[in-house]
């Protein structure tokens, strides 16, 4: 175990950017911007992500804060509590936060926040408080606050919100399976205040102390009298000392009875750790030889020259290879070049098609002024750019070069049909490769963290353009995920069999699917995928999607028969099957933020609704939440009541700075079960389409001149 | 059960986010590429990997090689990437050369001055120069620059500085053997962010035959020097 601890302390350490240039704010034991036990005013800075780590007294916590937006601020903790019960014994938490930046700090004004800590399900550490933060100097910061629940626990006094409503003066005790928001004991029950302060006694080492509201009461109560939380002092003391940037430490005397530790790890999608790109640069614009210089070059006899187009063909398909982006197909008349690409390479299409641009500057007869650049996703043609070559000969290394050619270029819808046809010989092909993979579930409350690691090997077939067949074959190797628990849900096992599904020997058909991409007509896409469709179902999917290129708005509809797949995941299927599916909205609000709603039938055959929030960032980097609700009683759905959970994207490039279009994506549930669950189908048709549209084109031009 | 299994855990987490060991990617075929956890496993890897000493390509070169390669050389030195190259020309484009190393790092010159840089990180993705290189070649004046970049979110800024161009004097230089006389000129820049220094040593003729430049703040300086005659 503690090899693999090694391995991923390394592995976690590279994957640390070295960047976080915020100050005067650190992380609390509750992992939020704070003092020691008591939360503060202050916000990170925004986008920031932060996973802090902390124990003390047979307590630990882990959680992940992100800024999601300058002034709001959004935690999932995971924690354990020893003697949590009458019984004495360890619990397994979950929970969430929100704070929100009421007043920003002026000159005497203190800044203002009103924080939720844990304020939905079974509220082990659920508080509400408004709290005041005011620096000092550089150096000092004096914070004070009022607290309710846990943070009216100590020296508490009746709720002054008890004048308003006498509701106010009682805090109901926590009953229901969890997960709901306990809007009914927010800012009830006593209050007390808290406060400390903050000195920043270096650069790297702040020292705090705090005066704090919280009497632990089911800590000290629990138990045996021996092991029991004693609650001496109200006073903590506590330093932080930032080991590196990026990384601190934290360590302070809780209580007047216990020591705590801790460490926060804190980054920020913008600011890559690369800083940019370090791949390799682009082949330049050629410029073409004067007219008066050179009238020969600019005729357009070459046309009809066969071997000569067939030349340019030829080179171009190399040159566009050698830069990670294939040729398609070429149209070529005296004025304009079309070209299909695709792009393999690229994380920003931007990018992608700023090469492609260049590399014809590089083989085009003079004559040709118009570029038509047609990027290909499995087989549609979401976008047509154009581009005239006197626009990139002058723009190329042009101050704001960046804008004017976005301003320049022309964004176009394709038409549905119709288009060059692809190079001979392209189809069919085949490419494959092998691989490790990791399979991880977290949360478990026997083994908060089970993972499967074994070798996949997997292909795609591409039959001609827009039809494939793609599979892949896993080996397990290791792991336990097999071990963990058994299903005890009322509804049909359409998830929560996972277990059994992991403890199949192998070799396992992860997947295996016909894939078909169409555009039925102007603004939509269609995808048809039948087979084995993902680990537990198999069977045929159908989607369309609207998008009209420059819409912030695009509607889609999804309709599936599954069929729940054999454990051994091999050929053979089980007795249940379902018909499921979504119709969709999706919506980029521009400012960085993207929603969407889906509604239709989830795979235990129940009706409900899926809303989803994601901060995207310009680099690639999403940050999300979702929940689902369905006309499954929260009784019947289980612990939890319903299915949420927070999501991430990363852009592998981003991480090392070189081109490639992986994507490390995670989703993290607090608890699967089988209400409110979806499909989970390969190739989903929204997120190929709109890269290529607006707003998504604008925003990452940026890297059309890297 | 104790702190150390919980370190792991949020590790794990941490890894799994960053490396997204947890889910596979969906929406992008897979093809011989290696995958992210390979990706992270290499990276991990080469973290441990001593790295060889960065070699600095002069050392190998002589006046004959240089005059015999039929190509113009440029010897580039970043310090702080340890990176010592020498850089062929790759193309012109409006009186921009740029010059390619062998691992495919460009850098744009307009008549000495960078303007651009590709595959180092934060590049400079363009300069405004004009006032500059006016300046520089009259060896005295004054000058506002541009520079253009991306943020981390792939936006573009840009940072502007008012130059102050002086000449410190002139004395021969040893390129391999050969020695012109050249007049060493120091381009001051100031805006409240930063203080630059470039350096421009300049022939009679006013070919910049070797200068310091700044880049941008990650990548510090460039030195490049012309070998070819």
């Amino acid at each position: 175990m503690s090899k693999v601890s090694a391995a991923l302390a390394a592995c976690a350490c590279w994957a640390l950017p070295v960047y976080a240039q915020s100050t005067g704010y650190s992380y609390s034991l509750y992992g939020t911007p704070g003092l020691i036990d008591m939360p503060t005013a202050q916000s990170a800075e925004d986008g920031e992500l932060a996973q802090t780590i902390s124990t003390f007294d047979g307590q630990a916590r882990a959680t992940l804060t992100f800024q999601l937006t300058p002034r709001l601020s959004a935690s999932f903790r995971y924690a354990t509590l020893d003697n949590y019960s009458l019984t004495g014994e360890r619990t397994w938490d979950r929970s969430f936060d929100f704070r929100y930046r009421l007043v920003d700090e002026g000159r005497y004004r203190p800044a203002v926040a009103i924080g939720l800590q844990d304020f939905m399900g079974t509220g082990l550490f659920s508080a509400e408080y408004i709290v005041a933060t005011k620096s000092i100097g550089e150096r000092l910061t004096v914070t004070g606050g009022i607290g309710w629940g846990r943070l009216g626990s100590y020296n508490g006094f009746s709720n002054p919100l008890g004048r308003l409503n006498s509701g106010f003066y009682t805090r109901p005790g926590f009953s229901g399976l969890g997960g709901e928001p306990n809007t009914n004991a927010w800012f009830r029950g006593n209050a007390a205040f808290f406060g400390g302060v903050s000195w920043a006694a270096s650069d790297r080492l702040m020292l705090k102390l705090e005066y704090s509201s919280d009497a632990y009461i089911t800590e000290s109560t629990y138990g045996l009298p021996s092991e029991r939380f004693e609650h001496r002092s109200p006073v903590n003391f506590g330093l932080n000392y930032r080991l590196r940037p990026g990384v601190d430490l934290s360590a302070s005397y809780l209580y007047g009875s216990v020591l705590s530790v801790g460490a926060s790890f804190r980054f920020n999608p913008r600011h890559p750790p690369a800083k940019g790109s370090l791949g390799r640069g682009p082949v330049p614009v050629k410029p073409r030889i004067s007219r008066q210089i050179s009238p020969g070059d600019w005729g357009t006899g070459w046309v009809v020259d066969d071997t000569r187009t067939a030349a340019i063909e030829n080179i171009l398909a190399q040159l566009l290879a050698a830069e990670g982006m294939e040729l398609e197909a070429l149209e070529l008349s005296g004025k304009t070049a079309r070209v299909r690409i695709r792009n393999r390479t690229y994380e920003a299409m931007p990018q992608a098609i700023g090469r492609t641009a260049r590399l014809l500057t590089q083989v085009m007869p003079a004559s040709v002024e118009v570029f038509r650049i047609e990027p290909l996703v499995h087989g549609m043609v979401p976008t047509v750019t154009t581009i005239r070559r006197s626009d990139m000969e002058t723009l190329e290394n042009t101050s704001d070069g960046a804008w004017l050619s976005y301003a320049r270029t022309n964004i176009s819808p394709s038409s549905a049909s119709g288009g060059p046809a692809p190079r001979p010989g392209l189809y069919p092909r085949f490419v494959w490769g092998v691989s490790p993979y990791l399979d991880v579930s977290f949360f478990d409350p026997d083994q908060p963290l089970r993972a499967d690691f074994g070798a996949e090997l997997s292909g795609r077939l591409e039959i001609s353009r827009g039809i494939s067949l793609s599979g892949a074959l896993r080996q397990p190797v290791a792991g336990n995920l097999g071990s963990g628990r058994a299903a005890n849900s009322v509804l049909p096992h359409v998830r929560t069999d996972a277990n059994l599904y992991a403890q199949a020997d192998g070799p396992l058909l992860d997947h295996l699917t016909l894939d078909y991409y169409y555009q039925p007509a102007d603004n939509l896409y269609g995808r048809f995928t039948a087979g084995y469709l993902e680990k537990m179902y198999g069977g045929v999917s159908g989607e369309i999607l609207w998008k009209p290129i420059d819409s912030r708005l695009a509607l889609g509809l999804e309709v599936n028969y599954a069929r729940k797949r054999d454990f051994d995941q091999m050929l053979g299927f089980q007795d249940y099957d379902v018909f499921t599916g979504h119709a969709s909205a999706y919506y980029a609000f521009g400012n960085g933020f993207h929603g969407q709603l889906d509604v239709g039938r989830y795979l235990a055959g129940d009706w409900g609704a899926t809303i989803s929030l994601d901060r995207e960032f310009g680099n690639g980097w999403k940050v999300g939440a979702f929940a689902t609700f369905t006309n499954v009683s929260y009784a019947d759905f289980g612990e939890g009541s319903f299915d949420k959970g927070i999501r991430l994207t990363i852009p592998v490039s981003w991480v090392t700075g070189q081109p490639t279009r992986r994507k490390a994506q995670a989703t993290i549930r607090p608890l699967t079960r089988d209400g409110g669950a979806r499909l989970d189908v390969n190739g989903r048709l929204y997120e190929m389409v709109r890269e290529l549209h607006e707003p998504e084109l604008r925003k990452r031009w940026g890297r059309f001149w890297r | 059960m104790n702190g150390k299994r919980f370190a792991t855990i949020g590790l794990m987490l941490c890894l799994a986010a960053l490396s997204g060991c947890g889910t596979q990617e969906k929406d992008v075929a897979k093809t011989s590429d290696p995958t992210v956890l390979s990706l992270a496993f290499k990276a991990a890897a080469s973290f441990l990997k001593p790295r060889p000493e960065p070699v600095d390509p002069r050392k190998h070169l002589t006046r004959q090689v240089i005059d015999k390669a039929g190509i113009p050389i440029l010897f580039v030195g970043i310090d702080s990437r340890k990176a010592y190259a020498t850089l062929s020309p790759l193309g012109e484009n409006r009186g921009v050369v740029t010059w390619i190393s062998s691992d495919g790092i460009t850098l744009g010159y307009r008549g000495g001055v960078l303007v651009a840089t590709r595959g180092l990180g934060q590049d400079l993705m363009a300069a405004d120069t004009a006032e500059a290189l006016a300046a520089i070649r009259a060896g005295a004046g004054t000058s506002v620059r541009v520079y253009d970049y991306l943020d981390g979110e792939d936006q573009p800024f840009r940072r502007s500085f008012v130059c102050k161009v002086r000449s410190r004097g002139r004395e021969p230089v040893d390129i391999f053997g050969i020695k012109p006389i050249l007049r060493e000129v120091v381009e001051e820049c100031n805006n409240p962010e930063f203080r630059i220094e470039n350096t421009y040593w300049v022939s009679d003729r006013q070919r910049i035959w070797q200068s310091r430049q700044w880049i941008g703040p990650d990548v510090g300086y460039v030195f490049s020097q012309q070998l070819s005659r």
